[in-house]
């Protein structure tokens, strides 16, 4: 059964939302970025919901967006956004920063449920891919500025990912890319690469 | 010619220097006492420009200055006044960002010291004015941000509750087996609580600005030992809590008092988890007085803490503690904070008997 994270700081709204979905998926919950990192950690978790207003910040997206970021730079988990923070400006930023879906409440069931499931679909083919051998990757990039910025965020991604990949491992990283140990090390030069807490 | 046939004419210059000065004191004494009225008027009628200008004329009236035209900006709002027949006028414009000010005197005579009285009335009116449009400008501004932070609040809650509702409604028709019907009541059981203070919240939101108003259901014994614990457990604090007493009053508006303080120590938790918080509870007899003190850091100003949409938080909207303390005043109580070194320690002192 696939692993869902609830990150929502009403409790009673979180109960019933979870309650809609546990019967499909298996749910976890938490209320604050501690307790959905501390999850996160201990769980492999499919797909997050997650509330943007969050203590101690309720009234702003700040909460969300860090808990969003540290999701997408460490988990391989679908986030789906669920809030009532309507503004352009925090939805585009959600999205660039890699969410899913956005969905503002008051969102139907219907609506969570689907996006829910087409989140679990991509994971699943991701996944199925990554099996393949083959890895997904995305970047944004600036159009118009030639090919040299595409190139280079296409190498920092790719090396990124395989050095996570192998828990920052430099030897097992550069037979994994087919370049030399001295050409990785140039790179993570290159790209101000290091390995963080996290990692 | 001797020296005693000047003396005469020392003594009539004496007399006319003493005669103007006395004039002089005399007029100046006048002027400010009208200019001393105007800016009275202008306290009076609350530094309100639409009532203040039109009123200044019969003091300038008493300064020998006929009439008075002003033309004021201020946000998108233009205030004109003018005389008909503007003979040699004394004027002065203001140009800042946001307002504009032109205010000119037409006097009965612009020579001698009329012409020094002139300049200082025109002066200290053009103060008066300004001060009014800034105070105006200031008054607006800060309503239109309390405004628009407690309407986002009051969004988030409402959006809140219409998901709940949403998702409540979903629920409901999908409870095919009997497993799934008593699961669905558990949950429900287990946030009822939280649904009655988050109501609570939006209400006294809807009421911050009048008097929080009190039930009419009898009051029921609370067991505040019981409450805080279940609050300060919800809050997944790490407490002690010491004495037992209950008192007789509304559950939700004493409920809401414990959950204002409790949940600024959760918020205070997530940013420091080693914060501890300490409950005690004693009895007085008549009244019953509750410490809740923290350990964490207080970034906020002691002295403001109670002050209405005054909050350290990212967004927050500073009006819990305002609110808890109305509450305390509006079933006869008091809540302090108590001078301290490190953390916040508030005191509570509620009556035992709430009698409305």
């Amino acid at each position: 059964m696939p692993t869902l994270l609830l990150v929502e700081d009403d409790i009673a709204l979180r109960k019933q939302i979870r309650f809609s979905l546990e019967e499909n998926f298996t749910v976890l919950e938490a209320e604050n970025r501690k307790e959905a990192m501390d999850l996160l950690k201990n769980n492999s978790v499919d797909v997050v919901i997650l509330d943007l207003g969050l203590p101690p910040n309720e009234g702003t997206p700040e909460e969300g967006l860090t808990i969003l970021s540290s999701i997408l730079n460490h988990y391989a988990s679908k986030v789906i956004i669920l809030t009532g923070q309507k503004t352009e400006g925090i939805a585009l930023e959600a999205i660039k920063s890699g969410a899913f879906d956005y969905l503002l409440k008051p969102a139907s069931m219907e609506k969570i449920l689907f996006s829910v499931e087409r989140a679990i679909l991509f994971q699943d083919a991701e996944e199925e891919l990554e099996r393949q051998g083959i890895k997904k990757i995305s970047f944004d990039i600036e159009i118009g500025k030639g090919l040299q910025p595409l190139r280079d965020e296409a190498d920092k991604h790719v090396i990124l990912k395989v050095l996570k990949d192998t828990n920052f491992n430099i030897y097992q990283s550069a037979k994994i890319l087919g370049v030399k140990r001295e050409s990785l090390y140039y790179f993570l030069k290159k790209f101000g690469l290091k390995r963080t807490h996290d990692d | 010619m001797t020296i005693e046939l000047i003396y005469p004419f020392f003594i009539l210059t004496g007399l006319v220097i003493i005669g103007v000065l006395l004039y002089l004191r005399h007029l100046t004494r006048k002027a400010m006492r009208t200019i001393l009225e105007m800016i009275d008027l202008n306290a009076k009628l609350e530094y309100d420009l639409h009532q203040f200008l039109p009123k200044t004329l019969p003091f300038l009236k008493k300064l020998k200055i006929d009439d008075l035209f002003y033309t004021i900006h201020y946000l998108d709002t233009t205030i004109q006044g003018s005389t008909a027949s503007p003979g040699e006028v004394v004027e002065k414009t203001i140009q800042r960002e946001d307002y504009r000010i032109t205010v000119g005197l037409v006097p009965r005579h612009t020579t001698g010291e009329q012409h020094f009285i002139n300049m200082i009335v025109l002066e200290i009116l053009s103060i008066l004015i300004e001060m009014n449009v800034l105070i105006k400008i200031k008054v607006i501004h800060e309503a239109l941000y309390k405004f628009s932070k407690l309407q986002a609040f009051l969004i988030h809650d409402v959006k809140n509750l219409a998901q709940f509702i949403g998702s409540l409604s979903y629920n409901v028709h999908h409870l095919e087996t009997s497993e799934k019907k008593e699961r669905f009541i558990n949950y429900l059981e287990e946030t009822l609580p939280v649904i009655s203070r988050s109501s609570a919240k939006i209400i006294g939101l809807l009421e911050v600005r009048g008097e929080t108003d009190v039930g009419e259901s009898p009051p029921s014994a609370i067991d505040l030992k019981s409450r805080l614990e279940n609050l300060a457990k919800h809050y997944k604090l790490s407490y002690t809590i010491t004495g037992q007493a209950s008192i007789r009053a509304e559950e939700s508006m004493v409920i809401s008092i414990f959950d204002n303080l409790l949940k600024n120590i959760y918020d205070k938790f997530l940013q420091e988890p080693d914060v501890t918080c300490r409950m005690d509870i004693i009895d007085l007899g008549d009244n019953v007085k509750i410490v809740i003190s923290d350990t964490g850091n207080l970034k906020a100003d002691r002295n403001r803490l109670f002050e209405p949409f005054y909050s350290t938080k990212k967004g927050g909207l500073g009006i819990g503690l305002y609110q808890a303390r109305n509450i305390a005043h509006a079933i006869k109580g008091e809540i302090r904070v108590l001078p301290q070194e490190s953390g916040t320690a508030f005191e509570i002192i509620l009556p035992a008997n709430v009698t409305m």
